[in-house]
């Protein structure tokens, strides 16, 4: 029996994000009154929903060796159409339905260029991503569409008993994506894939088609998110998921640094998101200005990755 | 010998070629079920080609393959997978971030009705495989965290998986430790009683006496014998595998030798490490052979200041040196040529011209704190593509248009450049055709003349004795043997490089056999 | 499985087969010429269309705004040719603008002083970037990322989020003022192209940078300092994605922190074309063309008529056409016989 010796490196290495969320979390309970309170701690987790939901599109992705930016343009130009076609009397039924649909075809395209025509995924889904920008454009003409109709709003900002919808949708896709990666054969081998390639063709498992699989269903998950942020702001701002862009991706690196050292996990994803909230739940609380909320996660980012990536030992060059 | 139905792989006149080279003639090979059955032959004799053939990641271009009476023509991986065949590769193949039972079962999970692994059945199954091999690993540990041998102990058991009846193994012990080394033969053992059949690529002696039945040696693709092993005696196989003399193709002169110019001491290398201790003079060429995973690269990196070392020190015509990077080498006169070129070597899409000056690029081609002199530059280029007989339609072609041979020149060209004196070739002539070679060869000796001292790291016998003042033998990472080239021959140095011990003594004894 | 195609499993690395070569060399200029040919056609039909597209007035636009943004874009091409990214640029441009803004205006600095520290302030974090790829071996994707986000807290601290509006006149005769009827920027762009064309293709220093990003490991084993030069490459795309910054602010006369969020997505597809034109070698004049090209490219499209909402579209369009131009020119050099 060989487990990994217990030192104080591998503790950092391994569960360093979570001691230091842990900490966040009693500092800002003995530094600001009404910070642990229930109706706060249940405030930062509906808002960490749709980060948290869009996040776990890309851990997915991140899982295979691959990223996809392309929710920055997913979650904005499905919050244009829903919020357009409810305006124009669709129902709602069709309007989720079609909002998948941009999802499912996002993430179809994220998979031709990358998988099918091998280009490097940063790159191309950021094509997506813009390629989405400019037809959120055009579909909304600029304009904020407001969504009044309460019967369609109650899909997200309703509750179950105590606990608000969008927390058990994060929180029930939580369990789903984690399942799914670390409870089924397809999630073994979309790991694996990761890892070495070689090793899951040799066993003559269909790496490319298994790829090209968790792209489409990223693009359903951020679709998805884009759903659930939008309903609960109660209406379509311009390019909503560019404002999500770096905290998602934050999100994951910060979970990447919060259980398994330097690789994408959904535990680590979802602590990850909690955590970006607390803290700008936290500044909040104590009154400082919400500038710095950007400048502490940035700061925990690079710390974080800065951990997970100092015993590489090689500069790591950016592969186009 | 039982009959037909005993035959369990059966090759009939199989040849293949690839652009180039035949790399099997017409080649016949049988193997007997319940056997174990060593496949020798030197580097590029067709042994794994032989074994891709069988296991169908190639083709053949002619012959016939059966595994158990099955001709496999229009087979996959897949198929002859189903026929009970299984192979290990040199390369490990494993999920470090997987556990050894999710390595185990990758691709064959037990899955309940929901699609969920069966967690338990799957530990169970793999410990199942496991135990076949060793008791010492925990399948719940992670891959990453095994050690080298462990790993292949892993893929070892995973390989049992698809219940093989014949396994191959590509020089499995190659990586191993002593401990697993014990473990792995004892499997070996117990397979073997239970009429599994093994096919057993390796480059050592000790390994091949102590395990095989049976003993096929190749030579340039083709079967020279199959013979009991036990009928064989070491000194002969190892004759089978050299086969006749060729003729002497290297451009040997002698050369003065002399005064020490490089020396190395208590060297341990970071990967395996063991205690490096030799001496270079100068117009000496001094070999370094050893099978693959005998450490020879990580001893030429290890000097040059390319990957860190555990200790040692390193001195430069007498004086100690502090070396931790290639920087503190070039500096003391150290130049490498490294074993992959294309990865290590060149810059594959900048122009010869760059490739050529890179080293010496601020020592020699700048004015100032770093403004080139291109003209200075070309100049520079342009004679050592005529001195050298680089073939090349320019300064300004791109490396990665070249043939092997001239990017090879390219690189020794860029330490010519820097005034280099002590040079360290890794397989400088692999994947290099024999006029390319040839022109390496004359090159080293140009080299050695001028006063250089040469580390030449090889794994072609030939070569190194036609070429080498003196060679040194690794082994599992430590040099075992120095020898005289004039005072040694093939036979000699195969034994060693095999892991024999004390050739001369072998040699008197088996003559006891006929 | 049939026996013909099964040498193309794996071949030893023996053939040198020239006829092969020279396709791909053939694909390579294919690619360069595309995107040249591409745009041609572009300029045509736009001038057939409006013909105002063609005006000295418009050639001012054009090379105004190249101006502004070629300074970003030779400084991630720089960071790029040694393998890098730097996704901080923008926002070092905006801390750039509005650190002298602020100096200048709220604090009554010299304007020179105020611009000294501007340019400063993002060498400074360029070295940071720097330090971050070469000493923690974070992937710079992911520590300019970080910085990126640091730098929009520090844009917000040090102004509180408010515009600068009034600035001396002095500084806005940078952004629009003309010399010899040649207006500022372009002067200022000359000199810092032709100093990167001249660091990049003539020193040592730009030639190693370029060979790290051709193989790292390569240049290593021959004695390249390639912690130092990469650490450089950072650096200088600190100094000059000030400049940009610097540069528009003079030209709106206005500070704010925003402003420089447009130069990350410009700078990035100018440097990519520029990489792309001249197949990797003189990347400065390739990302100055690079930058003409998108700057016409959306200064055509407005012309057109087409409504910002295109131009997302268009520059989404255009990093697709370079990365795979990129991509591709790389792939036909990288998949020779012998090499899996």
């Amino acid at each position: 029996m060989q487990k990994q010796p217990i030192t104080p490196k591998g503790i950092i290495n391994n569960y360093g994000a979570t001691f230091a969320f842990i900490i966040a979390i009693i500092f800002f309970s003995f530094a600001s009154q009404g910070f642990f309170s229930g109706q706060n701690l249940q405030n930062i987790l509906v808002q960490s929903t749709s980060l948290g939901i869009c996040a776990f599109g890309l851990t997915f992705v991140l899982i295979t060796g691959e990223i996809d930016l392309s929710y920055g343009g997913v979650i904005g130009l499905v919050g244009a159409v829903l919020a357009g076609m409810l305006k124009d009397g669709h129902s709602i039924g069709l309007v989720t339905v079609v909002c998948l649909a941009i999802g499912l075809g996002t993430g179809l395209l994220n998979a031709i260029l990358i998988v099918v025509l091998n280009l490097p995924s940063f790159l191309a889904s950021v094509a997506v991503m813009f390629i989405c920008m400019g037809a959120e454009r055009i579909y909304n003409q600029g304009v904020t569409t407001w969504i009044r109709d309460p019967s369609v709003l109650s899909i997200v900002q309703g509750s179950v008993g105590p606990v608000p919808l969008p927390v058990l949708y994060l929180f029930a896709l939580f369990f789903i994506c984690w399942f799914l990666q670390t409870q089924t054969k397809a999630g073994q081998y979309v790991r694996a894939l990761g890892e070495n390639i070689s090793a899951v063709k040799e066993v003559g498992i269909r790496a490319s088609l298994l790829k090209s699989g968790v792209f489409v269903f990223a693009g359903l998950i951020f679709a998805f998110a884009g759903y659930i942020e939008i309903l609960r702001i109660g209406g379509a701002v311009m390019y909503a998921g560019s404002h999500l862009l770096l905290s998602v991706l934050a999100a994951c690196f910060l979970g990447t640094a919060t259980f398994k050292a330097g690789k994408a996990n959904f535990p680590g994803t979802l602590i990850g998101a909690f955590f970006l909230y607390t803290l700008l739940s936290g500044f909040t609380a104590l009154g400082m200005k919400f500038y710095l909320v950007p400048f502490a996660q940035g700061l925990i980012l690079i710390i974080s990755v800065a951990i997970s990536s100092a015993r590489r030992g090689k500069i790591e060059q950016v592969q186009f | 010998m039982g009959g037909q139905e005993n035959i369990v792989i059966r090759t009939e006149q199989v040849s293949k070629s690839f652009p180039g080279v035949r790399a099997l003639k017409e080649l016949d090979f049988e193997v007997t079920r319940g056997e174990v059955h060593a496949l020798c032959g030197e580097n590029g004799a067709g042994k794994s080609t032989l074994m891709k053939i069988i296991v169908r990641e190639y083709v053949e271009d002619e012959g016939n393959i059966f595994i158990e009476g099955h001709n496999v023509e229009g087979l996959g991986i897949r198929g002859v997978q189903e026929l009970g065949l299984s192979i290990i590769h040199q390369e490990l193949n494993l999920i470090p971030m997987l556990t050894v039972a999710q390595n185990i079962c990758l691709g064959r999970e037990p899955v309940n009705w929901i699609g969920k692994i069966d967690w338990k059945s799957m530990r169970k199954m793999a410990e199942e495989f496991l135990s076949e091999v060793t008791s010492e690993i925990d399948v719940e540990n992670f891959v990453e965290n095994l050690s080298i041998s462990e790993q292949q102990l892993v893929a070892i058991a995973r390989s049992l998986v698809t219940s093989p009846r014949i396994l191959i193994l590509d020089e499995p012990t190659a990586r191993l430790d002593q401990k697993s080394s014990d473990s792995f033969f004892s499997f070996i053992e117990r397979a073997k009683q239970k009429d599994l059949t093994v096919v057993y690529i390796s480059h050592r002696l000790e390994e091949i006496y102590r395990i095989c039945d049976r003993v096929t040696v190749l030579r340039d693709g083709k079967k020279i014998i199959t013979e009991q092993i036990n009928e064989l005696p070491q000194t002969e196989l190892v004759k089978y595998m050299l086969g006749r003399e060729i003729t002497q193709q290297v451009p040997k002169e002698s050369v003065p030798i002399g005064e020490v110019k490089l020396s190395v001491k208590d060297l341990f290398p970071k990967e395996k490490g063991a205690n490096i201790n030799f001496d270079l003079k100068s117009g000496e060429i001094l070999g370094i052979v050893g099978s693959i995973g005998a450490g020879k690269s990580e001893v030429a990196r290890a000097i040059f200041g390319a990957d860190p070392k555990k200790k040692g020190t390193i001195s430069v015509a007498g004086k100690e040196v502090k070396i931790n990077t290639p920087q503190d080498a070039i500096r003391e006169g150290l130049a490498l040529i490294p074993e992959e070129r294309r990865d290590q070597g060149l810059v594959g899409n900048e122009s010869v011209r760059k490739n050529m000056t890179m080293a010496a690029l601020k020592k020699k081609f700048c004015v100032g704190p770093s403004w080139i002199q291109k003209d200075k530059e070309i100049e520079a280029v342009e004679t050592s593509i005529r001195t050298l007989r680089i073939a090349t339609p320019g300064t300004e072609q791109e490396v990665q248009f070249l043939s092997g041979g001239t990017q090879q020149k390219v690189v020794v060209a860029k330490w010519l450049m820097s005034d280099s004196s002590i040079y360290i070739f890794d397989e400088p002539t692999k994947g290099i055709d024999v006029g390319g070679k040839y022109d390496i060869y004359k090159l080293i000796v140009d080299l050695a003349r001028q006063g250089a001292g040469i580390i030449f790291i090889s794994n072609e016998l030939m070569e190194v004795l036609s070429l080498c003042d003196r060679v040194l033998v690794m082994f599992n990472g430590q040099i075992i043997k120095g020898l005289e080239t004039v005072a040694t021959n093939r036979e000699e140095l195969l034994f060693y490089v095999m892991g024999g011990r004390d050739y001369a003594e072998t040699a008197n004894n088996s003559k006891g056999y006929h | 499985m049939n026996k013909s195609n099964s040498n193309a499993v794996s071949t030893p690395a023996l053939a040198n087969e020239p006829a092969e070569k020279a396709s791909r060399k053939g694909n390579l200029h294919l690619i360069q010429y595309g995107i040249f040919i591409i745009f041609g056609l572009y300029y045509v039909i736009v001038t057939i269309l409006r013909p105002g597209f063609l005006s000295l007035g418009n050639f001012y636009d054009i090379f105004i705004e190249t101006s502004i943004i070629s300074f970003v874009s030779f400084g991630e091409a720089i960071v790029i040719a040694a393998g890098g990214l730097d996704l901080s640029v923008g926002n070092m441009a905006g801390a750039a603008a509005m650190l002298t803004c602020h100096l200048m205006s709220n604090m009554g600095y010299d304007i020179w002083v105020s611009i000294v520290a501007g340019v400063a302030i993002g060498g400074l974090i360029g070295l940071g970037n720097g330090l971050m790829v070469t000493r923690l071996h974070m992937n710079s994707l992911i520590a300019t990322l970080g910085t990126m986000f640091v730098l929009v807290g520090f844009l917000y601290g040090i102004t509180g989020g408010v515009s600068v509006h009034i600035v001396p006149e002095n500084f806005e005769y940078l952004g629009n003022g003309t010399f010899l009827n040649i207006p500022i920027p372009m002067y200022i762009m000359a000199v810092v192209f032709v100093l990167a064309y001249l660091f990049m293709e003539k020193t040592s220093y730009g030639r190693n940078i370029t060979m790290i990003g051709g193989n790292i490991e390569a240049c290593r084993l021959s004695g390249v300092n390639i912690k130092k030069l990469t650490l450089m490459t950072f650096v200088i795309c600190g100094f000059l994605s000030t400049f940009s910054g610097i540069l528009l602010a003079a030209r709106q006369a206005v500070g704010n922190v925003d402003l420089g969020e447009r130069f990350l997505l410009e700078g990035f597809i100018a440097a990519m074309l520029g990489t792309v034109i001249f197949n990797g070698k003189n990347i400065i004049t390739g990302t100055l063309l690079g930058a003409i090209f998108l700057v016409s490219l959306l200064n055509g499209l407005t012309l057109l008529g087409a409504g910002p909402q295109w131009m997302y579209f268009a520059q989404g369009a255009l990093l697709l056409v370079a990365i795979m131009a990129n991509y591709y020119s790389k792939r036909s050099m990288l998949k020779l016989p012998g090499k899996k």
